[in-house]
Protein backbone atom coordinates (compact mmCIF):
# COMPACT_ATOMS: atom_id res chain seq x y z
CA UNK A 1 0.00 0.00 0.00
CA UNK A 2 1.57 3.27 -1.06
CA UNK A 3 1.75 6.22 1.28
CA UNK A 4 -0.34 8.27 -1.10
CA UNK A 5 -3.14 5.70 -1.10
CA UNK A 6 -3.17 5.35 2.67
CA UNK A 7 -3.28 9.09 3.16
CA UNK A 8 -6.15 9.45 0.76
CA UNK A 9 -8.56 7.89 3.24
CA UNK A 10 -7.38 9.51 6.44
CA UNK A 11 -9.38 11.83 8.67
CA UNK A 12 -8.11 14.84 6.72
CA UNK A 13 -10.08 13.78 3.67
CA UNK A 14 -12.98 12.71 5.83
CA UNK A 15 -13.21 16.20 7.36
CA UNK A 16 -13.39 17.67 3.85
CA UNK A 17 -16.14 15.25 2.75
CA UNK A 18 -18.16 15.90 5.90
CA UNK A 19 -17.97 19.64 5.30
CA UNK A 20 -19.49 19.16 1.87
CA UNK A 21 -22.32 17.13 3.37
CA UNK A 22 -23.13 19.88 5.85
CA UNK A 23 -23.08 22.55 3.16
CA UNK A 24 -25.49 20.44 1.16
CA UNK A 25 -28.36 20.53 3.64
CA UNK A 26 -29.87 23.53 1.86
CA UNK A 27 -31.75 22.00 -1.00
CA UNK A 28 -33.56 23.03 -4.12
CA UNK A 29 -37.28 22.69 -4.74
CA UNK A 30 -38.11 19.40 -6.40
CA UNK A 31 -39.21 18.78 -9.95
CA UNK A 32 -41.70 15.93 -10.57
CA UNK A 33 -40.68 13.17 -12.93
CA UNK A 34 -41.33 9.61 -14.00
CA UNK A 35 -39.42 6.40 -13.53
CA UNK A 36 -39.48 5.56 -17.20
CA UNK A 37 -37.51 8.71 -17.94
CA UNK A 38 -34.97 7.96 -15.18
CA UNK A 39 -33.02 4.83 -16.11
CA UNK A 40 -29.53 4.42 -14.68
CA UNK A 41 -28.01 7.08 -12.47
CA UNK A 42 -30.14 10.21 -12.89
CA UNK A 43 -28.65 13.64 -13.45
CA UNK A 44 -30.85 14.93 -10.69
CA UNK A 45 -32.90 12.88 -8.22
CA UNK A 46 -36.22 13.84 -6.72
CA UNK A 47 -36.97 12.77 -3.15
CA UNK A 48 -40.32 13.33 -1.45
CA UNK A 49 -40.36 13.70 2.32
CA UNK A 50 -43.90 13.40 3.60
CA UNK A 51 -44.84 13.64 7.29
CA UNK A 52 -48.19 13.32 9.07
CA UNK A 53 -48.47 13.49 12.84
CA UNK A 54 -51.60 11.32 12.71
CA UNK A 55 -49.80 8.38 11.17
CA UNK A 56 -49.23 6.79 14.59
CA UNK A 57 -52.02 5.89 16.99
CA UNK A 58 -51.88 6.20 20.78
CA UNK A 59 -49.90 2.96 21.02
CA UNK A 60 -47.46 3.98 18.34
CA UNK A 61 -48.91 1.70 15.65
CA UNK A 62 -49.37 3.05 12.10
CA UNK A 63 -52.88 3.93 10.95
CA UNK A 64 -53.56 2.25 7.59
CA UNK A 65 -55.61 5.07 6.11
CA UNK A 66 -53.02 7.71 6.95
CA UNK A 67 -50.20 5.54 5.59
CA UNK A 68 -52.10 5.10 2.32
CA UNK A 69 -52.74 8.84 2.12
CA UNK A 70 -49.07 9.65 2.71
CA UNK A 71 -47.93 7.19 0.06
CA UNK A 72 -50.48 8.51 -2.42
CA UNK A 73 -49.48 12.13 -1.91
CA UNK A 74 -45.82 11.21 -2.28
CA UNK A 75 -46.42 9.37 -5.56
CA UNK A 76 -48.50 12.26 -6.91
CA UNK A 77 -45.70 14.69 -6.08
CA UNK A 78 -43.07 12.37 -7.48
CA UNK A 79 -44.77 11.60 -10.80
CA UNK A 80 -46.51 14.93 -11.42
CA UNK A 81 -49.81 13.13 -12.04
CA UNK A 82 -52.95 14.52 -10.41
CA UNK A 83 -54.12 11.17 -9.08
CA UNK A 84 -52.20 8.38 -7.29
CA UNK A 85 -53.55 5.61 -9.50
CA UNK A 86 -52.45 7.50 -12.59
CA UNK A 87 -49.12 8.11 -10.90
CA UNK A 88 -48.66 4.39 -10.22
CA UNK A 89 -49.41 3.62 -13.85
CA UNK A 90 -46.28 5.54 -14.78
CA UNK A 91 -44.34 3.31 -12.37
CA UNK A 92 -45.82 -0.17 -12.85
CA UNK A 93 -47.18 -1.85 -15.99
CA UNK A 94 -50.10 -4.35 -15.80
CA UNK A 95 -47.91 -7.14 -17.17
CA UNK A 96 -45.23 -6.64 -14.53
CA UNK A 97 -44.36 -9.32 -11.99
CA UNK A 98 -43.70 -7.37 -8.82
CA UNK A 99 -41.59 -8.21 -5.78
CA UNK A 100 -42.06 -5.90 -2.82
CA UNK A 101 -38.85 -6.19 -0.84
CA UNK A 102 -39.73 -5.48 2.74
CA UNK A 103 -37.83 -5.68 6.02
CA UNK A 104 -39.05 -7.86 8.86
CA UNK A 105 -36.67 -6.90 11.64
CA UNK A 106 -38.45 -7.75 14.88
CA UNK A 107 -38.27 -4.34 16.54
CA UNK A 108 -38.66 -1.80 13.72
CA UNK A 109 -39.95 -3.18 10.45
CA UNK A 110 -41.47 -1.89 7.24
CA UNK A 111 -44.93 -2.44 8.81
CA UNK A 112 -47.79 -4.35 7.25
CA UNK A 113 -49.60 -1.05 6.73
CA UNK A 114 -46.91 0.16 4.30
CA UNK A 115 -46.73 -3.25 2.62
CA UNK A 116 -50.48 -3.33 2.07
CA UNK A 117 -50.60 0.27 0.84
CA UNK A 118 -47.97 -0.56 -1.76
CA UNK A 119 -49.67 -3.78 -2.80
CA UNK A 120 -53.01 -2.01 -3.20
CA UNK A 121 -51.55 0.54 -5.59
CA UNK A 122 -49.59 -2.07 -7.54
CA UNK A 123 -52.86 -3.95 -8.05
CA UNK A 124 -54.49 -0.63 -8.93
CA UNK A 125 -51.96 -0.28 -11.71
CA UNK A 126 -53.34 -3.50 -13.20
CA UNK A 127 -51.06 -6.21 -11.78
CA UNK A 128 -52.87 -9.38 -10.76
CA UNK A 129 -52.45 -10.51 -7.15
CA UNK A 130 -50.67 -13.76 -8.04
CA UNK A 131 -47.96 -11.70 -9.72
CA UNK A 132 -47.16 -9.81 -6.51
CA UNK A 133 -45.11 -11.06 -3.58
CA UNK A 134 -43.97 -9.40 -0.37
CA UNK A 135 -40.83 -10.88 1.11
CA UNK A 136 -37.60 -10.15 2.95
CA UNK A 137 -35.40 -13.09 3.88
CA UNK A 138 -37.01 -15.45 1.42
CA UNK A 139 -36.48 -13.50 -1.80
CA UNK A 140 -34.04 -16.01 -3.27
CA UNK A 141 -36.59 -18.83 -2.86
CA UNK A 142 -39.69 -16.85 -3.78
CA UNK A 143 -41.04 -17.76 -7.26
CA UNK A 144 -42.40 -14.26 -7.88
CA UNK A 145 -39.11 -12.61 -6.95
CA UNK A 146 -37.22 -15.10 -9.10
CA UNK A 147 -39.08 -13.98 -12.21
CA UNK A 148 -39.83 -10.42 -11.12
CA UNK A 149 -39.76 -7.70 -13.77
CA UNK A 150 -40.22 -4.96 -11.19
CA UNK A 151 -39.14 -4.44 -7.59
CA UNK A 152 -40.42 -2.07 -4.94
CA UNK A 153 -38.04 -1.51 -2.08
CA UNK A 154 -39.46 -0.54 1.31
CA UNK A 155 -37.82 -0.53 4.71
CA UNK A 156 -37.33 1.59 7.83
CA UNK A 157 -34.10 3.44 8.54
CA UNK A 158 -32.20 2.68 11.72
CA UNK A 159 -28.67 2.81 12.94
CA UNK A 160 -26.73 -0.39 12.43
CA UNK A 161 -23.67 -1.76 14.23
CA UNK A 162 -21.78 -2.72 11.12
CA UNK A 163 -22.98 -0.52 8.26
CA UNK A 164 -23.81 2.70 10.13
CA UNK A 165 -27.44 2.60 9.09
CA UNK A 166 -29.84 0.03 7.74
CA UNK A 167 -30.69 1.68 4.44
CA UNK A 168 -32.59 1.11 1.21
CA UNK A 169 -29.30 0.18 -0.39
CA UNK A 170 -28.65 -2.39 2.34
CA UNK A 171 -32.15 -3.84 2.06
CA UNK A 172 -31.06 -5.82 -1.01
CA UNK A 173 -28.50 -7.79 1.01
CA UNK A 174 -30.93 -10.72 1.00
CA UNK A 175 -30.45 -11.07 -2.75
CA UNK A 176 -27.14 -12.82 -2.06
CA UNK A 177 -26.98 -16.27 -0.40
CA UNK A 178 -24.35 -15.27 2.16
CA UNK A 179 -25.14 -11.75 3.42
CA UNK A 180 -22.19 -11.65 5.84
CA UNK A 181 -19.82 -11.89 2.87
CA UNK A 182 -20.41 -8.20 2.21
CA UNK A 183 -19.59 -7.03 5.73
CA UNK A 184 -16.01 -5.94 4.95
CA UNK A 185 -15.03 -2.34 5.69
CA UNK A 186 -18.33 -1.49 7.41
CA UNK A 187 -20.32 -2.85 4.44
CA UNK A 188 -18.72 -0.20 2.23
CA UNK A 189 -19.71 -1.90 -1.01
CA UNK A 190 -23.37 -2.66 -0.45
CA UNK A 191 -24.02 -0.67 -3.60
CA UNK A 192 -22.74 -3.52 -5.74
CA UNK A 193 -25.82 -5.53 -4.75
CA UNK A 194 -27.80 -3.27 -7.05
CA UNK A 195 -25.87 -4.49 -10.03
CA UNK A 196 -26.77 -8.15 -9.46
CA UNK A 197 -28.68 -9.62 -12.44
CA UNK A 198 -31.62 -10.44 -10.18
CA UNK A 199 -31.93 -6.78 -9.24
CA UNK A 200 -30.29 -4.54 -11.81
CA UNK A 201 -32.60 -1.94 -13.37
CA UNK A 202 -35.71 -3.50 -11.84
CA UNK A 203 -36.42 -1.18 -8.93
CA UNK A 204 -39.38 1.06 -9.68
CA UNK A 205 -39.92 2.76 -6.33
CA UNK A 206 -38.14 3.13 -3.01
CA UNK A 207 -39.84 3.89 0.28
CA UNK A 208 -37.79 4.67 3.36
CA UNK A 209 -40.11 4.41 6.32
CA UNK A 210 -39.32 7.01 8.98
CA UNK A 211 -42.29 6.63 11.32
CA UNK A 212 -40.11 5.68 14.30
CA UNK A 213 -36.44 5.60 13.25
CA UNK A 214 -33.62 4.56 15.56
CA UNK A 215 -30.69 6.97 15.80
CA UNK A 216 -28.25 5.15 18.07
CA UNK A 217 -27.20 1.56 18.72
CA UNK A 218 -26.68 -0.13 22.04
CA UNK A 219 -26.72 -3.81 22.93
CA UNK A 220 -26.23 -7.05 21.05
CA UNK A 221 -29.51 -6.87 19.15
CA UNK A 222 -28.84 -3.36 17.90
CA UNK A 223 -32.08 -2.16 19.40
CA UNK A 224 -32.70 0.21 22.24
CA UNK A 225 -36.10 1.91 22.57
CA UNK A 226 -34.41 4.83 24.31
CA UNK A 227 -32.95 5.87 20.97
CA UNK A 228 -36.11 5.49 18.89
CA UNK A 229 -38.16 8.62 18.21
CA UNK A 230 -41.41 9.49 16.49
CA UNK A 231 -40.64 11.27 13.25
CA UNK A 232 -43.96 10.49 11.49
CA UNK A 233 -42.28 10.48 8.09
CA UNK A 234 -41.67 8.61 4.90
CA UNK A 235 -39.12 9.29 2.15
CA UNK A 236 -40.19 8.23 -1.32
CA UNK A 237 -38.42 8.34 -4.66
CA UNK A 238 -36.79 6.51 -7.53
CA UNK A 239 -33.19 6.93 -6.44
CA UNK A 240 -32.34 4.80 -3.36
CA UNK A 241 -29.03 6.56 -2.83
CA UNK A 242 -30.58 10.03 -2.76
CA UNK A 243 -33.29 8.85 -0.36
CA UNK A 244 -30.78 7.14 1.92
CA UNK A 245 -28.65 10.29 1.85
CA UNK A 246 -31.62 12.34 3.07
CA UNK A 247 -32.62 9.74 5.66
CA UNK A 248 -29.06 9.61 6.93
CA UNK A 249 -28.98 13.38 7.37
CA UNK A 250 -32.18 13.21 9.43
CA UNK A 251 -30.62 10.51 11.64
CA UNK A 252 -27.45 12.56 12.06
CA UNK A 253 -29.42 15.69 12.93
CA UNK A 254 -31.37 13.78 15.56
CA UNK A 255 -28.14 12.43 17.04
CA UNK A 256 -26.66 15.90 17.31
CA UNK A 257 -29.88 17.24 18.83
CA UNK A 258 -30.17 14.41 21.35
CA UNK A 259 -26.55 14.27 22.42
CA UNK A 260 -25.99 18.03 22.30
CA UNK A 261 -22.79 17.70 20.33
CA UNK A 262 -21.61 16.55 16.94
CA UNK A 263 -21.98 12.75 17.10
CA UNK A 264 -21.03 11.03 13.84
CA UNK A 265 -22.37 7.55 13.32
CA UNK A 266 -20.49 4.65 14.79
CA UNK A 267 -19.44 3.34 12.30
CA UNK A 268 -19.91 5.80 9.46
CA UNK A 269 -22.47 4.87 6.80
CA UNK A 270 -19.89 5.05 4.06
CA UNK A 271 -21.83 2.66 1.83
CA UNK A 272 -24.23 5.45 0.87
CA UNK A 273 -21.56 7.71 -0.62
CA UNK A 274 -19.81 4.72 -2.20
CA UNK A 275 -23.08 3.64 -3.83
CA UNK A 276 -22.76 6.89 -5.77
CA UNK A 277 -19.02 7.25 -6.31
CA UNK A 278 -18.03 3.58 -6.71
CA UNK A 279 -21.15 1.84 -7.94
CA UNK A 280 -22.95 4.67 -9.73
CA UNK A 281 -26.47 3.66 -8.77
CA UNK A 282 -27.65 7.06 -7.58
CA UNK A 283 -26.81 10.45 -6.18
CA UNK A 284 -25.36 11.08 -2.74
CA UNK A 285 -24.49 14.63 -3.72
CA UNK A 286 -26.94 17.18 -2.25
CA UNK A 287 -26.47 19.43 -5.25
CA UNK A 288 -28.04 16.68 -7.34
CA UNK A 289 -31.06 16.04 -5.12
CA UNK A 290 -34.37 17.88 -5.25
CA UNK A 291 -36.18 17.46 -1.94
CA UNK A 292 -39.95 18.00 -1.88
CA UNK A 293 -41.32 18.43 1.64
CA UNK A 294 -45.01 17.74 2.31
CA UNK A 295 -46.96 17.91 5.56
CA UNK A 296 -45.94 18.22 9.19
CA UNK A 297 -42.97 20.54 9.57
CA UNK A 298 -42.15 20.59 13.28
CA UNK A 299 -38.76 19.03 14.12
CA UNK A 300 -38.28 18.11 10.49
CA UNK A 301 -34.48 18.14 11.00
CA UNK A 302 -33.64 18.75 7.35
CA UNK B 1 -2.82 -31.76 21.80
CA UNK B 2 -3.24 -27.96 21.82
CA UNK B 3 -6.56 -28.28 19.98
CA UNK B 4 -7.74 -30.83 22.52
CA UNK B 5 -6.79 -28.48 25.36
CA UNK B 6 -8.76 -25.64 23.74
CA UNK B 7 -11.78 -27.91 23.31
CA UNK B 8 -11.67 -28.93 26.97
CA UNK B 9 -11.38 -25.27 28.02
CA UNK B 10 -14.31 -24.30 25.78
CA UNK B 11 -16.44 -27.07 27.26
CA UNK B 12 -15.55 -25.94 30.76
CA UNK B 13 -16.45 -22.34 29.84
CA UNK B 14 -19.82 -23.42 28.48
CA UNK B 15 -20.45 -25.56 31.55
CA UNK B 16 -19.89 -22.60 33.86
CA UNK B 17 -22.26 -20.53 31.74
CA UNK B 18 -24.90 -23.26 31.89
CA UNK B 19 -24.55 -23.32 35.66
CA UNK B 20 -25.59 -19.67 35.75
CA UNK B 21 -28.59 -20.01 33.45
CA UNK B 22 -29.59 -23.33 35.01
CA UNK B 23 -29.79 -21.63 38.40
CA UNK B 24 -32.29 -19.04 37.25
CA UNK B 25 -35.82 -19.82 38.48
CA UNK B 26 -38.38 -21.39 36.16
CA UNK B 27 -40.90 -18.71 36.96
CA UNK B 28 -40.72 -15.12 38.21
CA UNK B 29 -43.99 -13.35 39.06
CA UNK B 30 -45.84 -15.23 36.35
CA UNK B 31 -43.05 -14.95 33.76
CA UNK B 32 -42.12 -18.44 32.58
CA UNK B 33 -38.58 -19.36 31.69
CA UNK B 34 -38.13 -20.89 28.23
CA UNK B 35 -37.72 -24.65 28.21
CA UNK B 36 -34.81 -24.47 25.80
CA UNK B 37 -31.74 -22.28 25.65
CA UNK B 38 -29.78 -21.11 22.63
CA UNK B 39 -26.04 -21.84 22.56
CA UNK B 40 -23.71 -19.93 20.27
CA UNK B 41 -19.97 -19.98 19.69
CA UNK B 42 -17.80 -17.71 17.50
CA UNK B 43 -18.58 -20.01 14.57
CA UNK B 44 -22.32 -19.39 14.56
CA UNK B 45 -22.90 -16.21 16.57
CA UNK B 46 -23.88 -14.38 13.39
CA UNK B 47 -26.94 -16.65 13.16
CA UNK B 48 -28.26 -15.01 16.31
CA UNK B 49 -27.05 -11.43 15.98
CA UNK B 50 -26.13 -11.03 12.34
CA UNK B 51 -24.33 -7.75 11.86
CA UNK B 52 -23.33 -7.48 15.49
CA UNK B 53 -21.36 -10.69 15.82
CA UNK B 54 -18.14 -9.10 14.61
CA UNK B 55 -18.09 -6.76 17.59
CA UNK B 56 -18.13 -9.63 20.06
CA UNK B 57 -15.70 -11.79 18.12
CA UNK B 58 -13.19 -8.93 18.01
CA UNK B 59 -13.26 -9.00 21.82
CA UNK B 60 -12.42 -12.73 21.93
CA UNK B 61 -15.98 -13.90 22.52
CA UNK B 62 -16.22 -17.53 23.68
CA UNK B 63 -19.84 -18.59 24.27
CA UNK B 64 -23.34 -17.17 24.46
CA UNK B 65 -26.37 -18.62 26.15
CA UNK B 66 -29.69 -16.99 25.38
CA UNK B 67 -33.04 -17.67 27.01
CA UNK B 68 -36.37 -15.95 27.42
CA UNK B 69 -39.01 -15.32 30.02
CA UNK B 70 -42.54 -15.15 28.61
CA UNK B 71 -45.77 -13.95 30.11
CA UNK B 72 -47.97 -14.15 27.04
CA UNK B 73 -47.50 -14.94 23.38
CA UNK B 74 -46.51 -11.44 22.37
CA UNK B 75 -44.26 -10.34 25.22
CA UNK B 76 -40.95 -11.78 26.19
CA UNK B 77 -37.85 -10.85 28.09
CA UNK B 78 -34.69 -11.85 26.25
CA UNK B 79 -31.68 -12.69 28.40
CA UNK B 80 -28.29 -12.99 26.70
CA UNK B 81 -25.17 -13.91 28.66
CA UNK B 82 -21.88 -13.64 26.77
CA UNK B 83 -18.71 -15.29 28.03
CA UNK B 84 -15.99 -12.90 26.84
CA UNK B 85 -13.04 -14.95 28.12
CA UNK B 86 -11.80 -12.36 30.64
CA UNK B 87 -13.06 -9.29 32.53
CA UNK B 88 -11.16 -6.85 30.32
CA UNK B 89 -13.05 -7.92 27.23
CA UNK B 90 -16.38 -8.02 29.04
CA UNK B 91 -15.73 -4.42 30.10
CA UNK B 92 -14.60 -3.61 26.54
CA UNK B 93 -17.86 -4.73 24.96
CA UNK B 94 -19.85 -2.85 27.60
CA UNK B 95 -17.76 0.29 27.09
CA UNK B 96 -18.15 0.12 23.32
CA UNK B 97 -21.60 1.63 23.15
CA UNK B 98 -22.73 2.78 26.60
CA UNK B 99 -23.65 6.44 26.84
CA UNK B 100 -24.21 6.47 30.55
CA UNK B 101 -23.81 4.32 33.63
CA UNK B 102 -26.34 3.79 36.37
CA UNK B 103 -26.82 1.84 39.57
CA UNK B 104 -29.78 -0.10 38.21
CA UNK B 105 -28.60 -3.39 39.75
CA UNK B 106 -26.38 -2.26 42.62
CA UNK B 107 -23.67 0.26 43.50
CA UNK B 108 -20.99 -2.25 42.54
CA UNK B 109 -22.24 -3.14 39.05
CA UNK B 110 -21.70 -0.85 36.06
CA UNK B 111 -24.85 -0.98 34.00
CA UNK B 112 -26.93 1.05 31.56
CA UNK B 113 -30.70 0.83 31.50
CA UNK B 114 -33.00 2.65 29.13
CA UNK B 115 -36.31 1.99 27.44
CA UNK B 116 -36.40 -1.70 28.31
CA UNK B 117 -32.77 -2.63 27.56
CA UNK B 118 -30.32 -3.37 30.35
CA UNK B 119 -26.65 -4.04 29.64
CA UNK B 120 -24.01 -4.71 32.28
CA UNK B 121 -20.86 -6.68 32.89
CA UNK B 122 -19.54 -8.74 35.74
CA UNK B 123 -16.37 -10.80 35.79
CA UNK B 124 -15.82 -12.21 32.32
CA UNK B 125 -19.50 -11.94 31.37
CA UNK B 126 -21.37 -9.29 29.41
CA UNK B 127 -25.13 -9.46 29.91
CA UNK B 128 -28.03 -7.98 27.97
CA UNK B 129 -31.66 -8.15 29.10
CA UNK B 130 -34.28 -6.72 26.77
CA UNK B 131 -38.01 -6.29 27.19
CA UNK B 132 -40.11 -4.40 24.67
CA UNK B 133 -42.34 -2.57 24.99
CA UNK B 134 -41.30 -1.46 28.42
CA UNK B 135 -43.65 -1.04 31.37
CA UNK B 136 -42.86 -0.34 35.03
CA UNK B 137 -43.84 -3.90 35.90
CA UNK B 138 -41.58 -5.39 33.25
CA UNK B 139 -38.75 -3.12 34.32
CA UNK B 140 -39.00 -4.61 37.83
CA UNK B 141 -38.74 -8.14 36.42
CA UNK B 142 -35.64 -7.11 34.47
CA UNK B 143 -34.17 -5.82 37.72
CA UNK B 144 -34.94 -9.07 39.56
CA UNK B 145 -33.37 -11.20 36.83
CA UNK B 146 -30.29 -8.99 36.61
CA UNK B 147 -29.72 -9.17 40.36
CA UNK B 148 -30.01 -12.95 40.24
CA UNK B 149 -27.49 -13.23 37.41
CA UNK B 150 -25.15 -10.81 39.09
CA UNK B 151 -25.25 -12.83 42.31
CA UNK B 152 -24.62 -16.06 40.42
CA UNK B 153 -21.39 -14.71 38.90
CA UNK B 154 -18.52 -15.02 41.38
CA UNK B 155 -15.85 -12.38 41.93
CA UNK B 156 -15.82 -8.67 41.31
CA UNK B 157 -15.34 -6.28 38.42
CA UNK B 158 -11.69 -5.63 37.72
CA UNK B 159 -11.21 -3.16 34.90
CA UNK B 160 -8.22 -3.26 32.54
CA UNK B 161 -5.20 -1.76 34.31
CA UNK B 162 -4.46 0.56 31.37
CA UNK B 163 -7.48 2.65 32.41
CA UNK B 164 -5.62 3.76 35.53
CA UNK B 165 -3.21 5.74 33.33
CA UNK B 166 -5.93 8.09 32.09
CA UNK B 167 -5.53 11.61 33.51
CA UNK B 168 -8.53 12.37 35.72
CA UNK B 169 -8.96 16.10 35.10
CA UNK B 170 -11.65 17.02 32.55
CA UNK B 171 -12.23 13.36 31.69
CA UNK B 172 -15.73 12.51 30.49
CA UNK B 173 -16.18 9.22 32.42
CA UNK B 174 -18.70 7.56 30.13
CA UNK B 175 -16.58 8.27 27.08
CA UNK B 176 -13.97 5.63 27.94
CA UNK B 177 -13.74 2.89 25.28
CA UNK B 178 -11.49 -0.14 25.58
CA UNK B 179 -10.72 -2.21 22.46
CA UNK B 180 -8.23 -4.17 20.39
CA UNK B 181 -9.43 -3.92 16.79
CA UNK B 182 -8.64 -0.83 14.71
CA UNK B 183 -12.16 -0.64 13.30
CA UNK B 184 -13.44 0.30 16.76
CA UNK B 185 -10.92 3.12 16.93
CA UNK B 186 -12.34 4.41 13.67
CA UNK B 187 -15.88 4.04 14.91
CA UNK B 188 -15.14 6.25 17.91
CA UNK B 189 -12.80 8.65 16.13
CA UNK B 190 -12.06 8.16 12.48
CA UNK B 191 -8.35 8.19 11.69
CA UNK B 192 -7.79 6.10 8.59
CA UNK B 193 -9.32 3.30 6.59
CA UNK B 194 -6.02 1.48 7.02
CA UNK B 195 -4.69 0.09 10.28
CA UNK B 196 -1.87 2.65 10.48
CA UNK B 197 -1.37 2.12 14.23
CA UNK B 198 -1.01 -1.67 13.86
CA UNK B 199 -3.75 -2.42 16.38
CA UNK B 200 -4.79 -6.02 16.85
CA UNK B 201 -5.54 -8.79 19.32
CA UNK B 202 -2.04 -8.47 20.78
CA UNK B 203 -2.50 -4.81 21.65
CA UNK B 204 -4.90 -3.06 23.98
CA UNK B 205 -6.14 0.46 23.50
CA UNK B 206 -8.22 2.89 25.49
CA UNK B 207 -9.83 6.00 24.06
CA UNK B 208 -11.43 8.75 26.12
CA UNK B 209 -12.80 12.23 25.64
CA UNK B 210 -11.67 15.31 27.52
CA UNK B 211 -13.48 18.61 27.69
CA UNK B 212 -10.92 21.31 28.48
CA UNK B 213 -13.66 23.91 29.04
CA UNK B 214 -17.03 22.96 30.49
CA UNK B 215 -18.98 25.17 28.12
CA UNK B 216 -17.03 23.84 25.15
CA UNK B 217 -18.82 20.95 23.47
CA UNK B 218 -15.80 19.96 21.41
CA UNK B 219 -13.91 17.11 22.96
CA UNK B 220 -10.23 16.35 22.84
CA UNK B 221 -9.50 12.71 22.10
CA UNK B 222 -7.03 10.81 24.23
CA UNK B 223 -5.77 7.50 22.85
CA UNK B 224 -3.46 5.25 24.82
CA UNK B 225 -2.12 2.01 23.35
CA UNK B 226 -0.12 -0.76 25.00
CA UNK B 227 1.88 -2.75 22.45
CA UNK B 228 3.49 -4.93 25.14
CA UNK B 229 6.68 -4.53 23.10
CA UNK B 230 8.83 -1.41 22.69
CA UNK B 231 9.86 -2.29 19.14
CA UNK B 232 6.23 -2.60 18.03
CA UNK B 233 5.45 0.75 19.62
CA UNK B 234 8.33 2.35 17.71
CA UNK B 235 7.05 0.95 14.43
CA UNK B 236 3.58 2.32 15.17
CA UNK B 237 5.00 5.79 15.89
CA UNK B 238 6.82 5.81 12.55
CA UNK B 239 3.70 4.68 10.72
CA UNK B 240 1.54 7.33 12.38
CA UNK B 241 4.03 10.09 11.60
CA UNK B 242 4.37 8.91 8.03
CA UNK B 243 0.67 8.48 7.31
CA UNK B 244 -1.11 10.94 9.55
CA UNK B 245 1.09 13.60 11.18
CA UNK B 246 3.05 14.10 8.00
CA UNK B 247 4.06 17.68 8.73
CA UNK B 248 4.62 17.41 12.47
CA UNK B 249 7.17 19.29 14.52
CA UNK B 250 8.40 17.38 17.57
CA UNK B 251 5.36 15.11 17.39
CA UNK B 252 2.73 17.86 17.08
CA UNK B 253 0.75 18.97 14.06
CA UNK B 254 -2.19 21.25 13.30
CA UNK B 255 -4.77 19.59 11.04
CA UNK B 256 -6.88 21.22 8.34
CA UNK B 257 -9.85 21.63 10.69
CA UNK B 258 -7.69 23.84 12.94
CA UNK B 259 -7.36 21.28 15.74
CA UNK B 260 -4.08 19.90 17.04
CA UNK B 261 -2.72 16.38 17.31
CA UNK B 262 0.28 15.07 19.22
CA UNK B 263 2.05 11.78 19.86
CA UNK B 264 4.42 10.47 22.50
CA UNK B 265 6.00 7.07 23.04
CA UNK B 266 7.06 5.73 26.41
CA UNK B 267 8.58 2.28 26.02
CA UNK B 268 5.85 -0.13 25.00
CA UNK B 269 3.17 2.54 25.47
CA UNK B 270 1.99 5.06 22.92
CA UNK B 271 -0.17 8.11 23.65
CA UNK B 272 -1.89 10.15 20.97
CA UNK B 273 -3.86 13.35 21.44
CA UNK B 274 -6.36 14.32 18.73
CA UNK B 275 -8.79 17.15 18.22
CA UNK B 276 -7.06 19.38 20.81
CA UNK B 277 -7.99 23.09 20.65
CA UNK B 278 -4.31 24.15 20.76
CA UNK B 279 -0.84 22.74 20.98
CA UNK B 280 -0.42 23.61 24.65
CA UNK B 281 -3.43 21.56 25.68
CA UNK B 282 -2.24 18.58 23.64
CA UNK B 283 1.19 18.82 25.26
CA UNK B 284 -0.28 19.24 28.75
CA UNK B 285 -2.46 16.18 28.35
CA UNK B 286 0.49 14.11 27.15
CA UNK B 287 2.52 15.13 30.20
CA UNK B 288 -0.23 14.06 32.58
CA UNK B 289 0.10 10.38 31.77
CA UNK B 290 1.76 8.63 34.74
CA UNK B 291 3.46 5.71 33.02
CA UNK B 292 4.30 2.78 35.27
Amino acid sequence: MSEKKIRSVTRRKFIYDTSLAVIGTTLLTGVPGSLFSETGKPVKSTVVLIRDKNVLDDKGAPRSAVVQDMLDKAVVALTGENDPVKGWKTIIRPEDIVGIKTNVWKYINTTSEVEEALKKRVMGAGVSEENISISDRGVLRDPVFKKATALINARPMRTHHWSGVGSLIKNYIMFIPNPSSIHDDSCADLGKLWNLPLVKDKTRLNVLVMFTPQFHNVGPHGFNPKYVWKYYGMLVGFDPVAIDYMGLNIILSQRNTFFGENRPLNPHAKHIVYADTRHHIGNADPKKINLIKIGYEKDILI
Amino acid sequence: MILLWFNIMAENDLRSLKTITGSLPKSISGWKKSLTEGYYSPDNLFEYINGNAELFISYDFRNLITLTYNKDESTEITVDIFDMGNPANAYGVFSHSRENEDKFISDEIESEYGGGLLTFWKGKFYISILVYPETEGRKEIVKIISKMISNLIPGDNTKPSILSLLPAENLSPFSIRYFHHHIWLNSHFYISGENILNLGKDTEAVLAKYYPEKENKTSTIFLLINYFDTKKAEIAVKSFLKNYLTDSENGFSRLSDGNWAGIEQNGKMLTIILNAPDRDYAATLLKKVKYE
